[in-house]
């Protein structure tokens, strides 16, 4: 039963993978198919008919001018076939690029669509890397080998209609071939198939520990710490049983590969001899040459039927692969965006009773949350790791769906808006922020500069984060490119710098709602005392969202909403909080302490002021 | 480095003679791994070649004289075709079993190799990680050893029993007719030459796609991973990455055009002159004339002379793909054997002292250090003493030379010039095992790993059900709500790589229990290194950490860096770092009193929190 299920998917992968190189390149289907068909029907004719042929002209004695012209002939043929495969070789190499392009462009396309809650699965990023890396690959080796199984059969077909013509009782003989392939064939493929299964657990665990081994970010701790014992120990075990479940079913299956060759290559051929020397030796016709040639043709059907079960299974081994791509292409994404566009600039927030859990989670990350926002306000949101801080951000953004409750702005339900344009009014600095390894205007518009207009605001808001210095050493200006990635003169930024041209980006797009997710926690004081003093100006009558473990940071809010396991413990300015001496103002003094402490000695005011608090 | 530049510019133009040293290294492994499949596999092709070519020559020779001959009698004639069938049933036999067999035996031969390699991988020095290039070209390589070791050993085999066979058949066509031999000789000839030209051609090529590929691979890496998801989603970068990464597939169409043509040309030159010609032309021709205007050879041997010469150019074409992968195996070998020859500098270095019991002081003098390949000192002249049981606080701006310091301290790289010094001896003279043993670290870049949560504490494999230290040591962390919460406690498997039922934890999360490897060892620890420990936690978390950490290794010396200086305050000496020197050191009073670098950087990050006392210092003054 599991087996039938394994086939049909094998069939509908086969056809996917048909579909997926037809839509690149039509040219590709069509050619690998013409070129396999012809080769391997000729090669038929070659193997049987030439030479029944040739042996009949010798073995009666026909002129050898006959011999002559009937060879040039074949020979010809052959060339023309030469010339149709250097030609399919040459034309494949060249279009397996484009090929590649076209399932990227589609992969790519599908990503951008897909809701955003989905990037937050964890096997999700495996699933992408997997629809990309295998299917290139696996496509155009499932192609050939796919053409390839069509040509054997037709080729199969073929040399038993040679042979048929000759004399119909040797296809007696092929027919044991036939069943005998197909029934070991179809054991074997299903112990395989049980082999693939379970295998599966053990191979996962070596390749995971093969790849602690060799990425760099294990290295230091792999060295210090005795954790690799641990690990070899796991791969030792790993490779046992791995080995254990090869050795247990192979034994099957080597049992079952040898009896089909005996049946399939032996019996075949012990049979056609023993027939061939009684018709011979019997009936006396002189018809050697031919039944040599028959022989010989008997041992090449054997050989298709097999080459051709080959190939098929090959394929349909390769093309399981596009699974991977299918499942990718066909995940549920968005509907098709025609909501409105925002009019305007981005006004007052208003949440109500807001909750959000995320998918196999029990608990709520933001529970009954609720509060207003002006435009124009800068809030600070603080709290302990895990008290959903970023999960409101997210939700705002419209990142993930608001399930219950609502966030409004200026009185309309974000929902109502379309995703692309709404994401258009705000910006972001994110902790992870990332460079990439294209030109420094790509990197701050976040797109190509399209005139002279566009690369002057870059300048500009370089400039205003502070980049200026920098760019004036930059011998090719805006258009560095950056990282060493595959420009040897590459320019690598420092993570002060790489914060800098994030800053950069805010300004160029010139936001409404601006959102700093935990900005300063890699930088050191400096960097991070310049990246506020940089971020007050990007700021300047826009809603600003800050995120931050250090307190600091909240003081320059205009409000502050200390979260607490999803809702908002405390809120107010940051004199408010402390007046009011609840989980804020505990958390603030705790982190101020070592600051004020140095104050102390320092400054006797400030002594008098604690003396009385 | 040098001598790696060297290898990489000569690495398309190998010689035949390493190509063939690389491919008997890697089958010495597999030898050494299992000797049983190895041999079986050798002598198995051979046998098997040699019935083969004896089936469709020499035996239909015979047979077909048998048949023409009405003198034989039909009963020895079917005795004869059996024998002959039987024999290569047998043939048939050895094949289905051999190759299935050996597959499942090679499981296990691939597998010790690849335990070797990772065995190696996890002692090779951290330089090697360091070094792109080299980090691409050998461990890289090393990771994908595997498959490699399959293309040697059976393009090998096939070779061998293909030379076999040749041979055989060669001495059957001679002792028949010489000249017919000319045929297939000529056609090994073009075969080889024109084969080598294009595996030549072909290797070119993908090396050009490789790295036009490059900039497309980074688009596609860009793409799938995680830290880009939110840049991607929230702007327009996709359409440059998108078009950098189209850019790179027409060049490489450009390429393919180029070297295509070429090889279309020779695989012409190829087929038309070994296939065509040498094959369905020239043969039957001669044959023909033999046959029926000299009527020197009868059906039989125009068979046996005709199947013969088809096997031979049929091995050939065999020879052509055997020697394909040969070559690819030998190319490919030569990038990890660099791996596998690596002379380990530091981590298996046994020492000649062996290290002091106890505390002692660490001593680092005029010590410097540079990269690999790298133009100026990461580090230079650095000297501090450092007393066991001193806590001790590195701060600086990003790059300054921090990680690299501590590393140093570690003994992850040796110096480059200097020397640092514990217990009176230069750390070079220890053992690197028993040096490290008495260092506890806590990374910047810190992992979990495939397995238990002890485990992932114990950074071991938990042998007694004792696991009251490492419990102690999560809660010191601050891990302990988390405990509870998990269903399986500390037999929680992190990671979901291969257990279905893993838990992924947060940054933070993931950081305390990096943190807790620090308390569950701090018995033994006599050096505990902490590179911002405390990045990811909120300011809670931190002081709780903060707290324990100094009570717990009371008598250890601690190393820590950090970007808040509140923390870094209350430390016996602070060295503040700046482009890979020391400027500044003393205790946190002593630096803001000489008013350097260090005092300006924390009044930069203490602003806010003294802006509020100052405030309030004012309210008071005014009411």
């Amino acid at each position: 039963m599991k087996n039938e299920k394994m086939k049909m998917g094998v069939g509908k992968s086969i056809c996917y993978m048909l579909k997926t190189i037809w839509d690149a390149d039509k040219g590709c289907v069509i050619y690998s198919f013409y070129k396999n068909c012809t080769e391997e029907v000729f090669s038929s004719f070659f193997v049987i008919a030439m030479m029944q042929i040739i042996y009949g002209y010798i073995e009666n004695g026909k002129p050898y001018i006959d011999l002559v012209k009937f060879v040039v002939l074949f020979c010809s043929i052959h060339i023309c076939i030469h010339l149709a495969s250097a030609g399919h070789a040459y034309y494949i190499r060249l279009k397996t690029p484009k090929v590649y392009g076209h399932v990227f462009n589609k992969v790519i396309e599908k990503a951008t669509h897909i809701e955003p809650t989905q990037y937050e699965q964890p096997d999700f990023y495996d699933q992408f890397s997997k629809a990309l890396d295998e299917c290139l690959t696996k496509a155009m080796e499932g192609l050939r080998l796919f053409t390839w199984a069509m040509g054997c059969l037709l080729s199969t077909i073929a040399a038993m209609l040679i042979v048929a013509k000759s004399d119909p009782v040797m296809l007696l003989f092929s027919g044991i071939s036939v069943i005998t392939s197909f029934l070991c064939g179809n054991i074997i493929n299903r112990y395989q198939y049980q082999l693939r299964n379970e295998e599966t657990k053990d191979k996962r665990t070596m390749e995971y520990i093969k790849r602690v081994f060799y990425e760099k970010k294990y290295a230091g701790e792999i060295r210090l710490y005795s954790i690799k014992n641990l690990l070899f120990d796991k791969y030792a075990k790993s490779l046992d049983s791995l080995f254990g479940i090869n050795k247990r079913l192979y034994r099957k299956i080597i049992f079952y590969k040898a009896l089909q060759n005996i049946l399939l290559f032996g019996i075949t051929c012990l049979c056609t001899y023993l027939y061939v020397t009684f018709v011979i030796k019997t009936t006396g016709v002189r018809k050697i040459g031919m039944y040599v040639a028959l022989v010989g043709s008997i041992d090449y059907i054997s050989w298709r039927i097999k080459s051709t079960i080959r190939n098929f299974v090959d394929a349909g081994k390769t093309c399981v692969f596009m699974n991977n791509l299918e499942n990718f292409l066909t995940m549920q994404t968005e509907e098709k965006d025609d909501r409105k566009n925002v009019s305007g600039e981005l006004g007052d927030i208003s949440i109500e009773h807001l909750d959000f859990t995320y998918a196999g989670a029990n608990t709520p990350v933001i529970h009954d949350l609720s509060l207003y926002i002006k435009k124009g306000e800068r809030i600070a949101l603080v709290g302990e790791n895990g008290a959903g801080k970023t999960t409101l951000i997210k939700l705002l953004m419209g990142l993930y769906p608001v399930a219950k409750g609502s966030i409004r702005i200026d009185g309309v339900d974000i929902a109502e808006y379309n995703q692309k344009d709404y994401h258009s009014h705000f910006g972001t600095v994110f902790q992870d922020l990332q460079i990439f390894a294209l030109p420094l205007s790509h990197n701050v518009l976040m797109k190509e500069p399209e005139n002279e207009e566009e690369r002057q605001l870059v300048i500009h808001s370089l400039e205003k984060a502070q980049f200026g210095d920098t760019l004036k050493t930059l011998p090719n200006g805006i258009d560095t490119i950056l990282t060493k990635e595959f420009d040897d003169n590459g320019f690598v930024c420092s993570g002060g710098q790489a914060q800098k041209i994030a800053i950069a980006r805010v300004f160029a797009k010139n936001p409404d709602i601006v959102i700093l997710d935990e900005p300063s926690s890699a930088l050191d004081p400096i960097a991070e005392y310049n990246m506020y003093h940089n971020m007050m100006q990007v700021s300047e009558g826009k809603t600003v969202f800050f995120i931050s473990h250090r307190m600091s940071s909240a003081r320059i809010a205009d409000r502050i909403f200390f979260l607490e396991q999803g809702q908002v413990a405390d809120s107010g300015t940051h004199d408010e909080l402390m007046a009011q001496n609840g989980k804020y103002a505990k958390m603030f003094r705790l982190q101020a302490k070592n600051y004020k402490d140095n104050h102390l000695q320092e400054n006797p005011l400030s002594k008098e002021v604690f003396a009385i608090e | 480095m040098d001598n790696q530049k060297d290898a990489k510019r000569t690495g398309d133009k190998l010689k035949f003679s390493r190509l063939v040293s690389n491919v008997r290294f890697i089958l010495g492994y597999a030898y050494e791994i299992d000797k049983t499949a190895v041999i079986s596999l050798y002598t198995g092709y051979i046998i098997i070649a040699i019935i083969f070519s004896l089936y469709s020559s020499l035996f239909l020779k015979y047979f077909i004289e048998m048949l023409q001959n009405r003198e034989v009698a039909l009963a020895p004639v079917l005795l004869y075709a059996a024998i002959g069938c039987v024999i290569k049933i047998i043939g048939e036999m050895i094949e289905g079993v051999i190759d299935t067999w050996t597959k499942y035996r090679f499981v296990r031969v691939t597998g010790v190799l690849q335990r070797k390699l990772i065995e190696k991988a996890a002692k090779i020095d951290l330089m090697c990680y360091d070094n792109k290039e080299y980090f691409d070209d050998f461990v890289i390589a090393a990771s994908q050893s595997e498959e490699t070791m399959y293309q040697a050993i059976y393009s090998t085999a096939a070779i061998f029993s293909q030379a076999v066979s040749v041979f055989l058949l060669g001495g059957i066509i001679f002792t028949i007719n010489p000249l017919i031999a000319v045929f297939p000789i000529a056609g090994a000839l073009i075969n080889f030459v024109t084969r080598i030209k294009i595996t030549q051609l072909e290797y070119n090529y993908d090396m050009e796609y490789k790295r036009i590929m490059r900039k497309a691979d980074y688009s596609k890496r860009v793409f799938y991973q995680p830290e880009y998801a939110k840049e991607i989603k929230l702007s327009n970068i996709r359409v440059p990455l998108n078009r950098q990464f189209n850019e790179a597939v027409e060049e490489t169409m450009g390429k393919a055009k180029a070297i295509g043509k070429k090889i279309a040309i020779l695989s012409l030159i190829e087929w038309i002159s070994v296939f065509t010609v040498l094959m369905f032309f020239c043969p039957p021709l001669y044959l023909g004339y033999l046959a029926l205007v000299k009527k020197s050879i009868g059906l039989g041997d125009v068979v046996a002379l005709r199947n013969a010469q088809n096997n031979v150019v049929n091995t050939l074409d065999g020879f052509n793909y055997a020697i394909v992968y040969f070559q690819r195996a030998g190319q490919f070998i030569e990038r990890f054997r660099r791996f596998i020859d690596y002379e380990i500098h530091i981590e298996e270095h046994q020492g000649n002292k062996i290290i002091p019991a106890g505390k002692h002081v660490l001593e680092v003098r005029d010590m410097s250090f540079r990269y690999d390949g790298s133009e100026q000192d990461t580090l230079s002249h650095i000297n501090m003493t450092i007393q066991p049981g001193e806590k001790v606080a590195f701060v600086g701006e990003n790059g300054a030379g921090k990680t690299t310091f501590v590393k140093l301290l570690m003994r992850l790289y040796d110096v480059t010039e200097g020397s640092i010094i514990y217990g009176g001896e230069d750390i070079r003279n220890y053992s690197t095992k028993d040096y490290r043993n008495i260092i506890g670290a806590v990374f910047q870049d810190y992992q979990l790993y495939g397995a238990t949560l002890a485990e992932n504490v114990a950074m071991n494999q938990i042998k007694d059900e004792n696991t009251e230290h490492i419990t102690k040591a999560l809660h010191l962390a601050d891990f302990g709500n988390k405990l509870e919460r998990l269903p399986k406690g500390l037999k929680t498997n992190m990671t979901r790589e291969f257990e279905e039922d893993g838990t992924m934890l947060s940054g933070g999360e993931t950081q305390k229990v990096a943190i807790s490897r620090m308390f569950a060892k701090s018995n033994d620890l006599s050096i505990a290194i902490l590179d911002e420990p405390s990045s990811a936690l909120d300011p809670l978390a931190e002081y709780k950490l903060n707290k324990n950490m100094m009570q717990q290794t009371k008598d250890a010396t601690v190393i820590f860096i950090s970007h808040r200086l509140s923390t870094t305050k209350d430390a016996d000496c602070i060295y503040m770092f700046e482009n890979g020197r020391i400027v500044e050191h003393g205790t946190h009073d002593e630096l803001m009193s000489s008013k350097g670098a260090y005092a300006f950087m924390f009044e930069k990050q203490a602003h806010y929190y003294q802006d509020e006392i100052n405030k309030h210092a004012f309210m008071r003054l005014r009411y």
